[in-house]
């Protein structure tokens, strides 16, 4: 049989002190370079704007891509490489009117550059009205599944569980936010749903925490130190907390490198997002739960 | 439950789930050749029954609009959208898509997608215009000039974005202004400028950009006018529209009469480009509801130009022909959408309702304008507020790179799961396979697309759904760690990680919820496999894992389980 810890009882609750502190640390300090960038760069997405991807035959200068966009009168445009070398993305952002900005420079590419033609393999306008209403909506989806999660949690398990989940969660929501902003890392929808989704996993891998937590209460809850049974609960269920981010990793892993240019941004977000929820499930929910209790012990049962 | 029943079960879902994607199989598989060999009716078969990809993996325009409905009376604004879709519906029909999409999307908003599109002009011709057909007399010499007199009187002083009004230098800009460009006439001049636009070839640079003066701060930007209107600088179209749109503008314009603009730039005499602005009565003579028939035809004037002629219905005719026998010598001008596409001199009576719309560039773009007015107008104005197009090649990339991560990543996941678990390990990856069948059967089923990020959640599934039976496996490790026997400790683990994985995965399937319900588009095709994702996990991670255990177990008495 191969396990990857045999019997493990390592001092999780121990050291939750030390891992709160840093977590903490790295948070404000996310915070601190969003306000120093100025928030978060936003895709056309959730900015408005255009977007314009490109492929030529053979790679051509980068710089006559940008000159023939200066030309078209975007000084301002984001221009790279993307994917192949032969593949080139072209963005403004924040334009009034997206739909002539695509336009311009599109029929300005479809001249071709250096002699080649280029052959228009994307193109996507988005008005800022759309994206303001996108942050909203996205926004409201995260609270309200905070509350649908805060209502199951409470009601199976236990008040404070539900409160912690949502620490963890929240947790994770802001770490990998921050990870964003150090990386500077564009905020697009796919990104967005890439958040969304930590917030599901982060809270399933609590909630099996807690729930060896709740069940270890009811076989042996009157006899042991509340404490200890958090800890105990963590180490048993530490296997399966491991094998499944693994699983989930190795998936990831291939999506990132083999799963295409476009959702490039969705897999590494995850990929980041799942190794934090991993983290957060046995650092940060039980360890809240436990400092909870050790100032205002529950009753038990 | 007797096992047999229960691989009855399961031996059933695998057949139904490959029945129903058996047309997705064949017709994905299918060369392009074959494609185009079936017969329509084959085609809307597969059509129908085939799993639908979204534009992002097989190339299209995807494109939101935004009806402004702030100038409907209550009473139209109920059905504007039911009336805009309808509309749109016949438009595309006659435009000939397959597969169109358009539905309403919140309360304002209409989704058209056309797949296998990639012209985002001609979309934008057929989407985009409100295609609201008016006749309007244009009013006379003396009429424009008093407008125009008024305009100089009423402007002084107000400024709008882009007007650039030196008034330390009133005197001798007006002065200027006038030395410069001696071409420009008197607001009262009668020479008919018409007819020289579009024969002279511009030579750009020529003209000085006109500045305002502050005693003339509307006729300073003229280049000239006639019968009908005034032309304007092409490079002070925006500004002029600004002034326009002021109140101290609209006091100078009688009540009865407005303001239209030309629908595009011309080439002037002097060289550069001018833009007709024409005065015309407030209140249209005929619309284009009573329109019935619509169709391209060659220009008779110029062989490189198109028409689009028109019939009325007998009411308009009616209307039609009196209209123009009493404005006989006068000038009507063919508008659509707020732009004047020409102003024709009335010859004599039009009896039979036919008319034209003159000068238009292509093909397309004539047979285009055609189907919207055929189709008739859209109840308001709308704005493309959202557009993204895929070519085919970058969708045929996503297909193949999808698939190639989900190979990898179940490759990766099954040798992973046999070197931790052995045998029961590829148990789970057996039941994981069998997830994303029914699922996508499931998908198929319900006519659901699947797009790049519903196949982001399939690929994702396939990590996490092993996780309920990792669950049960640690389960009934420990329980075989305490001494239990082989069957007690299957028994103990599935029984045990059941209230784990209901707790577990309602919590994930409440966020995937509340994502399908507030995403729009990419947000929720990924929601949407989420959730069948996490809803199948339970079936076959459970309940069919459980029966390979449990025949196993039945037929031998195992001493030691390969977990």
């Amino acid at each position: 049989m191969m396990t990857f810890f045999k019997t493990p009882n390592i001092n999780f609750v121990g050291f939750r002190r030390k891992m709160l502190i840093s977590s903490a640390i790295i948070i404000l300090a996310g915070a601190v370079s969003i306000l120093v960038q100025r928030g978060l760069i936003l895709s056309i997405d959730f900015a408005g704007g255009a977007l314009v991807e490109v492929r030529s035959e053979t790679p051509v200068p980068i710089n006559d891509v940008r000159e023939m966009v200066t030309q078209a009168g975007y000084q301002g445009a984001e221009i790279k490489s993307f994917g192949a070398d032969n593949e080139y993305l072209i963005k403004v952002k924040s334009v009034a009117d997206a739909e002539s900005t695509a336009r311009t420079i599109v029929a300005a590419l479809q001249k071709g550059i250096s002699g080649q033609n280029m052959e228009l393999r994307r193109w996507e306008t988005v008005s800022p009205s759309i994206g303001s209403e996108l942050r909203r909506n996205a926004l409201w989806a995260i609270l309200y599944s905070f509350i649908g999660i805060l209502i199951y949690v409470g009601w199976r398990f236990d008040f404070r569980f539900a409160v912690a989940s949502i620490v963890a969660t929240a947790h994770d929501v802001l770490l990998t936010i921050a990870f964003f902003s150090f990386v500077r890392m564009e905020l697009s929808l796919g990104v967005l749903a890439a958040l969304l989704t930590i917030v599901g996993y982060s809270l399933n891998d609590t909630v099996v925490v807690f729930d060896r937590i709740r069940e270890n209460l009811g076989l042996r809850g009157k006899r042991e130190d509340f404490e200890k049974l958090v800890n105990t609960s963590i180490n048993e269920t530490l296997s399966r907390t491991v094998v499944t981010g693994a699983t989930t990793l190795l998936v990831l892993l291939s999506l990132l490198f083999l799963g295409g240019e476009v959702i490039k941004d969705f897999a590494l977000t995850l990929f980041v997002g799942i190794i934090i929820g991993t983290y957060s499930s046995v650092f940060i929910a039980a360890p809240v739960v436990v400092e909870w209790n050790n100032r205002r012990p529950m009753k038990r049962k | 439950m007797k096992t047999r029943w229960k691989l009855v079960i399961i031996f059933s879902t695998i057949v139904l789930s490959v029945w129903a994607l058996w047309p997705t199989y064949r017709y994905y598989s299918m060369s392009a050749d074959d494609r185009a060999r079936l017969t329509t009716e084959q085609r809307d078969k597969y059509v129908e029954s085939a799993m639908k990809l979204g534009l992002d993996l097989q190339g299209g325009v995807h494109i939101a609009l935004e009806v402004d409905d702030s100038k409907l009376s209550e009473d139209a604004r109920k059905d504007v959208m039911d009336r805009a879709i309808k509309i749109y519906r016949n438009r595309i029909d006659q435009f000939g898509v397959a597969e169109p999409s358009i539905h309403q999307e919140g309360s304002k908003r209409i989704i058209v997608e056309l797949p296998g599109l990639e012209d985002v002009e001609r979309a934008h011709r057929i989407l985009g215009q409100t295609a609201q057909l008016q006749f309007r007399l244009v009013r006379e010499q003396d009429e424009v000039a008093r407008a125009v007199t008024a305009l100089d009187r009423n402007l002084r002083g107000v400024k709008v974005e882009g007007t650039v009004v030196d008034t330390t230098a009133a005197g001798t800009s007006a002065t200027a202004t006038a030395t410069e460009t001696p071409a420009t006439p008197a607001p009262t001049a009668v020479d008919s400028l018409l007819p020289t636009l579009g024969t002279t070839t511009p030579t750009e640079g020529d003209m000085p950009l006109p500045e305002a003066s502050a005693d003339r701060p509307f006729t300073s930007y003229l280049i000239s006018s006639f019968d009908g209107g005034v032309v304007v600088d092409e490079r002070r179209y925006a500004t002029v529209d600004a002034l326009l749109k002021t109140d101290q503008a609209r006091r100078a314009i009688p009540a009865n009469s407005t303001f239209l603009w030309g629908h595009e730039a011309l080439p002037v005499e002097d060289g550069g480009q001018g833009r007709v602005l024409y005065l015309v009565e407030a209140k249209p003579t005929l619309d284009g509801s009573s329109l019935v028939n619509a169709q391209t035809a060659p220009d008779p004037d110029n062989p490189t130009l198109l028409n689009v002629g028109f019939q009325l219905n007998r009411q308009g005719a009616i209307v039609f022909s009196r209209f123009t026998g009493e404005n006989i010598g006068r000038r009507i001008a063919i508008v659509l959408d707020d732009k004047v596409r020409s102003a024709p001199v009335v010859q004599g009576k039009i009896p039979g309702g036919e008319g034209r719309i003159t000068g238009i560039g292509t093909d397309e773009e004539a047979g285009d304008l055609a189907i919207v007015l055929r189709a008739g107008a859209l109840p308001a104005p709308v704005n493309i507020v959202e557009q993204r197009t895929v070519g085919p090649s970058l969708g045929r990339d996503s297909v193949e790179a999808g698939t190639r991560a989900a190979g990898i990543g179940f490759v990766l996941t099954l040798a992973f799961m046999i070197m931790y678990y052995r045998w029961s390990g590829a148990l789970a990856c057996a039941a994981m396979l069998l997830n994303l069948l029914i699922e996508l059967a499931i998908l198929a089923k319900l006519r659901a697309t699947l797009t790049l990020p519903g196949v982001a959640g399939l690929i994702l599934t396939i990590g996490m759904s092993v996780d309920a039976n990792v669950l049960i496996f640690e389960r009934i490790r420990e329980e075989l760690l305490r001494g239990k026997t082989v069957r007690a400790a299957i028994e103990a683990g599935y029984h045990r990680a059941f209230n784990t994985i209901l707790d577990s995965n309602v919590t994930t399937l409440i966020t995937a919820v509340v994502l399908w319900q507030y995403g729009t588009g990419p947000v929720k095709g990924f929601a949407t496999t989420l959730t069948f994702g996490i809803l199948v996990s339970m079936f076959t991670a459970l309940f069919c894992t459980r029966v390979v255990f449990d025949i196993i177990t039945s037929r031998r008495h195992l001493q030691t389980l390969s977990v």
